[in-house]
């Protein structure tokens, strides 16, 4: 019961993007595409899990007053490292995810959930918030990618949905588009929670 | 004041043990890494020169007959070819179905090529093998040159007659050269400590013969290039390039044939913005280089005569391919034309 809460608290109650704002930075950058935007999603939830474990491992031996540059320090070097790994062993996943990675070193949902929840609780917990948010960080880009590629290219996934003769509006996989696309789906969001 | 330096001292260890981990980890994957950007390089490299027709004059020892024992039939057989190193042996074809072989051999003998356009479906797998064959059959020398500073001589100085390297000054070291032949030098190696000595008694010798004091400040491009062959065939040039964009080197292979033409365009490596500057890697991006000089290569935004249309909002990354691109195949062209290449 538990789990589901947690998972759900990341996904819906808390959701990253909707809820916290936070990490809007590479959220409205990168989601031109549905498919960048899970990219985004997945490689900063694969981060998230690690970074979120590793600083609930060492949150006693991290003095309070210094926390956050030793969080930053943590998650940059997992960071790096994860990047030299994949591409060093899973080429395949590096060549679609790899230009994410660099981009997660700053951001804040990363730091974020170190500093709420992972430096405050059990390395099992941390484990599963990292999970909860980051799926609803992935759900959030892909979500936001769908309607902007829908709408600005015509496709969604590459795949063509209006034919030939649509002529895309171009201005939402422009970064006005992301402003726009994330203000109606966080007004909309409300409006359901308000509904019940 | 002590518990800032114990705070700080805390911190720098925490830095040091993550420092060391990253180092540990790149000494692992660096070699890994590079080994397989030179792979994907080296593909790219031999996809620049694949058109959509391979001639199959080049493969001239090919016998088109089949074999009935067996599920599979022989449908091309290579006795002799005039490729050497074959990373994939390419001796023998196979075809699903017996009753293709006439039909294909019929249409290769007489039309002598290979238009993937028109290839049909069940018929993919064969053109695919002589595909492969051709690619793996290509084969890349690697040179370098020194273009002149001044224009499109290349001019190298010579110190002595008998001696072992042909140097010329780059950015303020040495560069020794060893002649390979008549036309060619290749880069042997660098050293600061020569300078003085080429003051002293260098002079520099012009491919058309002349000869002018050298006062070991000038300063020359070296630019090098792969010569793409096949068999005895030649193919072209390669070079490569690596414009700055919005956010990134593009790092692009560019295949120039005789005439200075491109023959190919491949971004083996950028990090511009996903989904807008991105998209300089799809394909109908770079196919649209294909068979144009350099001086055809402009924006259709910028000037209309120009042939390249830039990115849909990325116009700077389309900018900066297309001109570096045009820099680059214009400057070799000049390389070209001052008849040091082989």
């Amino acid at each position: 019961m538990n789990i589901l809460k947690t998972l759900k608290n990341g996904i819906i109650d808390e959701n990253p993007t909707f809820v916290l704002m936070l990490g809007l930075c590479p959220t409205l950058g990168v989601t031109s595409s549905m498919e960048n935007g899970l990219g985004m999603g997945l490689a900063t939830m694969f981060v998230l899990i690690g970074s979120n474990m590793a600083v609930s491992l060492m949150k006693s031996v991290v003095p309070s007053k210094i926390r956050i540059p030793v969080f930053i320090v943590i998650i940059a070097s997992f960071v790096t490292i994860v990047d030299m790994l994949m591409n060093a062993y899973f080429q395949p996943l590096y060549l679609k995810l790899g230009l994410f990675i660099p981009l997660i070193v700053v951001n804040c949902v990363i730091l974020g959930r170190a500093e709420a929840f992972a430096s405050k609780n059990n390395i099992s917990a941390s484990f599963l918030d990292a999970v909860g948010m980051g799926l609803g960080f992935t759900l959030a880009l892909g979500l936001l990618g769908a309607i902007r590629e829908l709408f600005g290219n015509g496709t969604v996934l590459n795949i063509s949905v209006f034919g030939s003769n649509f002529e895309p509006a171009l201005i939402m996989i422009l970064p006005p588009g992301a402003f726009f696309t994330l203000g109606f789906l966080v007004a909309l969001k409300k409006y359901m929670e308000k509904r019940g | 004041m002590g518990n800032v330096l114990k705070l700080g001292l805390t911190l720098m260890i925490f830095c040091l043990v993550a420092a060391a981990a990253l180092a540990y980890v790149n000494t692992l994957t660096a070699p890994v890494i590079s080994k397989y950007s030179l792979i994907r390089e080296l593909e790219a490299k031999r996809a620049l020169f694949l058109k959509d027709r391979i001639d199959l004059q080049l493969f001239p020892d090919g016998k088109y007959e089949y074999s009935e024992n067996g599920k599979d039939v022989i449908a091309f057989n290579f006795v002799n070819t005039a490729f050497e190193n074959f990373a994939i042996n390419p001796e023998y074809f196979t075809a699903e179905e017996q009753s293709e072989i006439p039909e294909i051999t019929n249409k290769l003998q007489i039309e002598q090529f290979i238009d993937f356009e028109r290839v049909p479906q069940k018929n993919k797998k064969i053109y695919n093998s002589l595909v492969n064959a051709f690619m793996s059959g290509i084969k890349f020398d690697n040179y370098f040159v020194v273009n002149g500073f001044s224009g499109n001589n290349i001019r190298l100085n010579q110190i002595t007659d008998d001696s072992v390297y042909i140097t010329a000054n780059f950015k303020n070291s040495t560069l020794f050269f060893v002649r390979e032949d008549d036309n060619r030098v290749r880069l042997e190696k660098i050293d600061e400590s020569y300078v003085e000595e080429i003051k002293k008694e260098g002079k520099i010798i012009y491919n058309n013969g002349t000869v002018e004091d050298f006062d070991g400040k000038t300063i020359f491009d070296v630019v090098e290039y792969d010569k793409v062959s096949i068999g005895s065939k030649f193919l072209g040039y390669v070079i490569k390039i690596a414009p700055s964009a919005y956010s990134s080197n593009i790092e692009t292979l560019i295949g120039i044939d005789e005439e200075g033409k491109i023959a190919g365009l491949k971004i083996i490596s950028q990090q511009e913005t996903p989904g807008l500057g991105a998209k300089c890697q799809e394909d109908w991006f770079m196919k649209q280089f294909v068979g144009l000089s350099g001086d055809e290569l402009e924006l259709r935004g910028k000037t209309p005569q120009g042939k390249i249309e830039s990115i849909t909002a990325a116009t700077i990354t389309s900018d900066a391919v297309t001109t570096g691109v045009r820099q680059g195949v214009e400057s070799f062209r000049k390389i070209i034309q001052a008849g040091v290449l082989e």
